[in-house]
């Protein structure tokens, strides 16, 4: 009998091991667990143990939630609470501005950061040939239900992620007006323009209250010296990026028709318009300034990788600043 | 003879690791004893535990009309639904980590000396609501129709149910099983599930989120030991549940795969005495999944039960270290009722997550005939 009794607990001590597919799904099982409960460093250490899925969405997708956690996002309350309801495609990134999570008070945040990195997760593993983040790469790789459910997540964040960046370099109001001054930042510009085209567009158009005459203080001090080049650079490009990808996931996906998602359906028309329009308005007499800045929109508008975006001179990336996002955001 | 009782031990191979097991049928009086039943099932769901206890009935026994129903325990957790608000959110903030449960068993049967047939209609949906930052629906859905057949057969000795004797026997039994599934998880706000929602009838919905379905045949195979003087038995068993249980899956627009049936291997005992006026004593405990990597304490199940007299029993049962069961057994002749209440384990990890859930079963005209 003791014998017997020896025999099975050798058993339950050596039985088989799980296979990989298991590991994965049951850390994939377990991080969920853990972020019920927001308890971040956990399902990380979990997520780390069995290694990082490229090719299981599921594994991306939780992933990228245990990075947001980082950030306290909670999809439900931030955008299901209320924010979401009140996206207005005419005014779009005046209403992502207005979110309740619109409120950071310094660039490059932990919870900023956070939020970008679960975006990149959730976009970057595409196998896409061209290297930029793609929802057709998306679909092509983890199918049309898998891809959407990672575009629809990447979407979400960022909405979020878009209100935090230009309420931040826009110095939005409460009601996200840019320039509206909620946190006392000063500044009337995202950006303080030096390039001539982006100067000629400005002092043509006068976007909201961002108006001439420029003198090199109107735009964010997170965007000037004395940061360095390169951070201002990426700190653009942040906001390219997510617009970009925005775009791309509005343009290739077919949103499921739900009343939660309010005016989501209508950006995509609504912002490509105002794109081509920003294309036709560089093709003419905001073209003709220094060849670093030249075409700026035409080469930006398709970019959704940020090394790629980085890789631009900093002439195009203001001139894409002030003809396109300080024209829709005003 | 143990070291036989021990040698399937040795042949068993890889399964899938499923959290929640994944079982044909559940005894509701093995559940009220912590599920510590793989030498004590000998009525109606035999063929779900060990088809070697068949050796152990004689007669012709009839099983015409015995559901079960089980369903998430709400009372024990009623404050995480008071005071709702009116939004959506606040339900879901109610919902999560709060696993929801509906099962409903039906498994007729007969048995005819060392034979059995149990048809088994077990239909089992469990959703569970995870992940502050990005909600997500883990949803397990089963319909299994089917049956399952079994024989076995002494290779020494002679025992019967309430008799005297020892014996150690081996029971085989094969069944057939057509299975409709949906097992996923699946993003709140995400476009598989607000894609499925928007179809217009709930067919469309359920092929939306994935419902396959898949048919095929397995067997499991047995070891009964049990050694009796009358009023006391001690009894163990070994058993290899869908040892070889392949279901094939129906094609489907996105080529998913039906739920597997995992393999499972587990040792019971139990002893059982009796003192007559109807008033027994059993006591019994399982070591299960023992083919799998796991806790050793969740693998541990113990349950007792008390009879108080022929009409009334008490049963209780622990498993998984702090899964507590415990219900009561009403025998009025023309009714058999089994109610009570049982927790399970569902989590990845030991004591991580567990379904709390009420079970009910009824069994109407059953009846042995001993000739």
């Amino acid at each position: 009998m003791k014998t017997s009794f020896l025999f099975i607990l050798i058993l339950c001590c050596v039985a088989c091991a799980k296979s990989t597919e298991e590991e994965v799904r049951s850390a994939v099982a377990e991080a969920k667990y853990h972020l019920s409960g927001m308890d971040c460093s956990k399902a990380e250490d979990i997520l780390n143990d069995v290694g990082f899925q490229k090719d299981d969405a599921n594994y991306i997708s939780v992933y990228a939630s245990m990075q947001a956690c980082k950030a306290g996002y909670k999809e439900l309350d931030i955008l299901f609470g209320g924010n979401l309801e009140n996206i207005n495609s005419a005014s779009l990134i005046t209403s992502l501005a207005s979110f309740s999570s619109s409120n950071e008070t310094a660039p490059d945040s932990t919870v900023y950061l956070s939020l970008n990195n679960a975006i990149n997760t959730l976009i970057s593993y595409d196998d896409a040939a061209s290297g930029q983040p793609s929802t057709v790469a998306r679909n092509a790789k983890f199918g049309t239900k898998k891809s959407g459910d990672l575009s629809l997540q990447a979407l979400y964040l960022i909405f979020v992620q878009m209100g935090k960046h230009f309420a931040l370099y826009g110095n939005a109001g409460a009601d996200g007006a840019k320039g509206g001054d909620a946190q006392g930042f000063g500044n009337t510009c995202i950006y303080s323009y030096t390039t001539e085209d982006a100067e000629d567009w400005i002092t043509a158009t006068s976007p909201g209250t961002c108006v001439p005459p420029l003198d090199g203080t109107q735009g964010s001090d997170f965007l000037e010296a004395p940061v360095g080049q390169e951070v201002i650079k990426r700190r653009l490009c942040y906001g390219i990026i997510y617009y970009n990808n925005m775009m791309d996931i509005l343009s290739n996906m077919t949103l499921p028709g739900s009343s939660e998602l309010g005016d989501v359906s209508n950006i995509q028309a609504a912002l490509a318009l105002l794109m081509d329009n920003a294309v036709l308005a560089e093709d003419g007499a905001f073209n003709d300034g220094d060849p670093n800045g030249q075409d700026a929109i035409t080469t930006l508008k398709d970019i959704t990788d940020q090394t790629t975006c980085e890789a631009q001179t900093i002439e195009r990336i203001e001139k894409f600043y002030a003809i396109f996002f300080e024209s829709i955001y005003q | 003879m143990i070291r036989l009782l021990l040698l399937p031990l040795f042949i068993v191979s890889l399964t899938a690791y499923a959290a929640q097991e994944r079982s044909l049928g559940k005894s509701p009086r093995g559940l009220l004893m912590g599920d510590a039943f793989t030498s004590l099932a000998e009525g109606d769901f035999t063929l779900f535990y060990n088809p070697a206890l068949l050796a152990r009935h004689k007669g012709f026994s009839f099983y015409p009309l015995n559901p079960s129903f089980s369903v998430t325990n709400i009372l024990e957790d009623t404050d995480r639904f008071n005071n709702l608000g009116s939004d959506p959110t606040d339900f879901a903030d109610a919902a999560f980590d709060f696993p929801v449960h509906i099962g409903i068993d039906y498994a007729p049967g007969f048995k005819m000396g060392k034979f059995g047939l149990t048809a088994l209609v077990n239909y089992n949906s469990n959703f569970n609501l995870q992940n502050q930052v990005t909600p997500a629906l883990d949803v397990d859905h089963r319909f299994d129709r089917g049956f399952v057949m079994g024989y076995a057969q002494p290779l020494y000795g002679n025992y019967k149910t309430g008799g005297s004797g020892e014996h150690l026997a081996l029971g085989v039994s094969i069944k057939y099983i057509e299975r409709e599934a949906i097992f996923g998880s699946y993003n709140l706000t995400g476009y598989s599930l607000l894609d499925a929602l928007s179809q217009s009838d709930i067919d469309e919905i359920l092929n939306a989120l994935g419902k396959i379905e898949g048919s095929g045949w397995g067997g499991d195979i047995g070891l009964d030991y049990v050694k009796s003087s009358g009023t006391q038995t001690f009894s163990m068993g070994l058993a290899v549940l869908d040892f070889y249980t392949i279901l094939h899956t129906k094609k489907n627009p996105d080529d998913l795969e039906v739920q597997t049936q995992p393999m499972q291997v587990n040792f019971g005992t139990s002893w059982q005495a009796s003192v007559g006026g109807g008033f027994d004593l059993n006591l019994s405990a399982d070591i299960k999944n023992l083919q799998e990597q796991m806790e050793l304490a969740r693998r541990i199940h113990l349950g007792v039960e008390v009879g108080i007299s022929p009409a009334l029993s008490v049963l209780a049962g622990v498993n998984a270290v702090d899964n507590y069961s415990y219900g009561l057994k009403l025998n009025t002749g023309l009714i058999n009722l089994f109610v009570g209440f049982y927790e399970t384990e569902i989590g990845e990890k030991l004591q991580q997550q567990d379904s709390n859930r009420v079970v009910i079963y009824f069994s109407l005209f059953d009846f042995t005939f001993d000739p």
